[in-house]
């Protein structure tokens, strides 16, 4: 039974033209965190599961109000006239939602050619979907416009996310053109410019070093450091293209190994001329199943950099003997950091002060040297080291180096001291395994002020498969000796650190239970008196990423 | 029939690490301006440098702008060609049904709000004389001169201004170092072979930024080596032993130059540690001390200090005349002095032509009070009168100056 005069039809076109607005739109937002996710299918998959992306009030008010309306509209047609009103009512406030998620947004989207075409090849994707649920329903089923329109809605509101991963992947043979095009201008760029090139690579450390080293250099020359974590072929190639530019001296590269090979191809984008290794270990693990073949795959670097005639920085300490010995008895170029007494570089002692990481090196052509900077965690200690090393080879003096030690900047998240008013907060979100964790609460003892306390907030670590109760149950033991009051975020996921803490703790120590990270927040911001010193493992200390609420 | 009121432009923020502090004192001036005889305009220079307009600007809760808030702004140009017959103003581009058009916003005077780098040094006020536009304060000679400490020193040597002995320090050309063997035997025949601690600070910077002090040489590398990140130059002075500090504000009023009342921050407030104060309201970071800075007017002070013998007053008050006419000074103007308590030895520290909240609670304070209003009054005024007056005769008729023949 179909209803066919003219406000209804004026209806339906109303609707659709709202429809293709909320496509538009829908498939904008989406677009932003797509980008976000660096268009990775996986990766939006996981975010549009775990930060509940799908679209929830568009299809329930298409579906609730208008399928209501809808079953009861034979013969009442008014109810009808009000599932079109429902229909109507949901997409606007679906564009609504998409529009408020676009403008909110602390990384808004950047509207490049790529996304261009992503988008519009998402529109063409919705534009035919819809075309064929009206062919569909009105020559399989007839039955009225509106219940086209409903289906059309509650399709288009969930496929929005899927239309975007189908566009990206039909594009992928111009994406490929386009990223051929975009190297090739990386390359000839660094070749017109010729910065000196640092190349840096390791399991772990590896950022760290990067942006302590981009410190010491920037007081001595401008200085350009792959940001972040960016170190795949296509992330240094967007660094090149828009951000080096004809004054930067150095420009440091971080180096991530995803295979084999994978490191060659980025000393072939960019030839180092200096590189530093800061270690090898399991980080990747699943990806080269042996150490040895971690181990080749890091030291690519050091037969590139050895290619141009350089030289390679390596922490003996944190790169397994036997493998090192053999390319170190090669001959080839390589200046060596650790507490070994071969090194060119030897730890003497590394400390923990309120102000910071203390350290005591010998050099040999250096002499007998203190260094400060106020970065905290002793495992900074390496990376200060391999830091130094790099830029004393480059002819840096080590009265300057130490002078822009005292000034270097922590890293964000990562044991990230910060001092507000009387309080002190160990920022320690980004940390993801046990020791990270064990350095946190080592920290809580040094810098707790003489009558503050030392508070933990946490919900534990995840990803620990089967060690999960027995690492837990170790920090709850630590913990006991160094917190005072540590507030749990949901306590079931941890029954061993639980229990270890409960067990261990001195009788003046607490452990208090919350369900929710903001209720653990909340009760911070009620209670936190000057003096005292509050580590946030493994949790961000705000709400970052609120769900879009689509 | 009602004249009609003049518009005036407070342009703030900047590209300046003094950046949040500016929006204050903008806010501020634009809220204090005589609603009978002005029309406060303001305009907004963000972090990039761009410039907006919009009511949106006067709502201090805003800043840092979002992207929904930035879409309710207007952003907005400045054309220099103007002649300078026809009336300042400001340009937007905005998109019509057909196609763009261009939407002029006319003011008669701006007020430069912006703190240090970029627009308390010269470079704006510069602009706006090339451009014929009145503004209000200083003149270009003014602001450059008392930004570069090191010349606000050197020209007040010669006026008996008492002064802490400084070494001048440039900043390296790229790839060569510092060497400290270069520097101690300088600083040793200025400030003595017992020298530390000293005072290192940025040439031009404004505020307390980069301030440092150095105990020994190693910390006199490390306040070098971070200050040479934001600054070309570097003054290294001795650390007065027991320091308190005196600031008072000098302006131009009626053809006379009068100063302000004299006050004490508290607590050390000139090492205020900008580091600090931002990191802890930066993006994600906690923020469990959300109380919004209220600017320089929020800071601990003592206004006319009891302490201060008639000798001290009187000093304060004719040095910081002296520098306000040497320099060519306009606007309100505020006056930094170092002091050892215990000897009570004074010393001129640095001259601020753009201070923060322009000082008016030390006008408030002054043995002839004037209110907010009154001092934007005079500002306004005054800067009126400058531009005025520097637009003089231009033609090239003027000292047989013409070349080309004219009909």
């Amino acid at each position: 039974m179909t209803t066919a005069f003219f406000p209804y039809s004026a209806a339906l076109i109303l609707t659709a033209l709202l429809g293709l607005v909320f496509a538009h739109q829908r498939g904008k937002a989406y677009l932003m965190y797509f980008q976000q996710e660096e268009y990775d299918a996986k990766r939006f998959r996981h975010w549009l599961s775990a930060h509940h992306g799908r679209d929830r009030a568009t299809s329930i008010f298409a579906l609730v109000a208008g399928g209501l309306c809808f079953g009861l509209s034979y013969g009442f047609f008014w109810l009808e006239a009000l599932g079109w009103a429902a229909l109507i009512i949901g997409l606007l406030d679906g564009i609504r939602r998409s529009r408020r998620s676009l403008l909110q947004a602390k990384k808004p989207l950047v509207m490049t050619d790529r996304a261009k075409r992503i988008l519009q090849l998402h529109i063409l994707f919705s534009a035919l979907l819809t075309g064929l649920i009206y062919a569909g329903v009105r020559f399989g089923a007839p039955t009225s416009d509106l219940a086209a329109s409903l289906i059309a809605i509650v399709v288009l509101a969930q496929a929005s996310p899927y239309f975007l991963m189908l566009a990206n992947a039909a594009l992928q043979p111009v994406e490929n053109r386009v990223k051929a095009r975009f190297l090739e201008e990386a390359r000839q760029k660094l070749r017109r410019l010729d910065p000196y090139i640092i190349g840096i690579t390791g399991s772990y450390g590896k950022t760290s070093t990067k942006s302590i080293l981009a410190h010491i250099l920037s007081s001595a020359a401008p200085t350009l450091a792959t940001p972040g974590s960016v170190n795949t072929e296509m992330g240094i190639t967007r660094v090149v293209r828009e951000q080096l530019e004809p004054e930067h001296r150095y420009f440091i590269v971080e180096m991530g190994a995803y295979g084999p090979g994978s490191i060659a191809r980025l000393c072939r984008l960019a030839p180092p001329k200096l590189g530093v290794i800061t270690a090898i270990g399991w980080a990747h693990y699943e990806r080269f199943k042996q150490i040895e073949t971690v181990f080749d795959a890091k030291f690519e670097l050091a037969d590139a950099v050895a290619q141009s005639g350089g030289t390679t920085i390596v922490n003996q300490d944190a790169i397994p003997g036997h493998l090192l010995k053999k390319r170190l008895s090669d001959g080839m170029p390589f200046i060596c950091v650790g507490s070994d007494k071969d090194c060119t570089l030897r730890l003497v002692s590394a400390d923990q002060t309120p102000d910071g990481v203390r350290l005591e090196i010998v050099g040999d052509d250096m002499g007998e040297v203190v260094l400060h900077a106020p970065l905290y965690g002793l495992h900074q200690a390496h990376n200060i080291m391999a830091a130094t090393a790099a830029a004393h080879s480059l002819g840096m003096p080590i009265d300057a180096i130490r002078a822009a030690l005292s000034s270097a900047p922590q890293s964000r998240h990562r044991l990230e001291v910060v001092r507000s008013g009387d309080i002190t907060i160990i920022d320690d979100a980004y940390n993801s395994n046990p020791s990270g964790f064990a350095s946190g609460l080592e920290l809580l003892d040094i810098l707790k002020a003489k009558d503050g306390r030392r508070i933990l907030i946490t919900p534990g670590m995840v990803e620990l498969g089967e060690k999960h109760e027995e690492e837990h149950h170790k920090l709850g033991e630590l913990a006991a000796r160094h917190v005072d009051i540590a507030l749990v975020v949901t306590p079931e996921r941890i029954p061993s650190f639980v229990a270890a803490f409960e067990a261990q703790k001195p009788s003046h120590a607490q452990l208090l239970r919350f369900n929710r990270q903001e209720d653990a927040q909340n009760w911070i911001k009620a209670h936190a008196q000057n003096g005292d010193v509050i580590l946030y493992e493994n949790n961000l200390p705000d709400l970052y990423e609120k769900p879009p609420g689509f | 029939m009602t004249k009609e009121k003049l518009i005036i432009a407070v342009i703030f923020g900047g590209r300046s690490v003094e950046h949040d502090v500016s929006i204050l004192t903008g806010l501020q001036f634009l809220d204090a301006l005589d609603q009978s005889r002005y029309q406060g305009l303001p305009l907004y220079v963000d972090p990039d440098g761009q410039w907006w307009t919009g009511d949106l600007l006067l709502k201090r809760s805003l800043y840092p702008h979002s992207a929904e808030t930035r879409a309710r702004l207007t952003p907005v140009t400045l054309p220099l060609g103007t002649s300078i017959r026809g009336r300042p103003h400001l340009m937007s581009s905005q998109k019509g049904l057909l196609g763009n058009k261009i939407i002029t916003i006319p003011f008669d005077l701006m007020v430069p709000a912006i703190h240090g780098s970029n627009g308390e040094d010269g470079s704006l006020q510069g602009l706006l004389s090339f451009a014929g536009i009145p503004y209000a304060g200083c003149r270009p000679l003014g602001a450059a001169a008392t930004m570069d400490k090191h010349v606000t020193k050197e020209a007040l040597k010669t006026r008996n201004i008492p002064l802490l002995p400084h070494i001048l320090v440039e900043k390296p050309a790229a790839g060569t170092f510092l060497s400290r063997d270069a520097i101690l035997p300088q600083m040793e025949a200025k400030l003595g072979a017992d020298m530390f601690p000293v005072i290192v600070k940025p040439r031009h910077l404004g505020s307390s930024v980069g301030v440092t002090i150095a105990r020994d040489a190693d910390g006199l590398d490390a306040a070098l080596s971070s200050i040479f990140r934001m600054d070309t130059g570097a003054l290294i002075e001795p650390l007065v032993p027991d320091l308190v500090e005196y600031n008072i504000a000098v302006m131009r009023k009626n053809g006379q130059v009068i100063t302000s009342a004299i006050e004490k921050p508290l607590n050390g407030s000139d090492m205020l540690d900008f580091n600090t104060k931002y990191r802890a309201g930066s993006k994600g970071t906690p923020k469990l001390d959300e109380a919004p800075s209220d600017g320089m007017a929020s800071l601990n002070r003592e206004l006319n200090p009891a302490e201060l013998s008639e000798g001290q007053d009187s000093l304060i008050r004719s040095a910081a005349s002296t520098a306000f006419d040497l320099l060519d000074l306009a606007g309100t103007v505020r006056i930094d002095f170092l002091c050892n308590a215990k000897t009570g030895e004074l010393w001129l520290n640095e001259v601020n032509s753009i201070p923060g909240s322009f000082s008016y609670f030390l006008w408030q304070a002054a043995q002839d009070p004037l209110t907010f209003t009154d001092l934007s009054r005079t500002i306004v005024e005054e800067g009126i009168a400058l531009s005025r007056a520097e637009k003089g005769e231009t033609g090239t008729a003027t000292g047989n100056a013409r070349i080309f023949g004219r009909d």
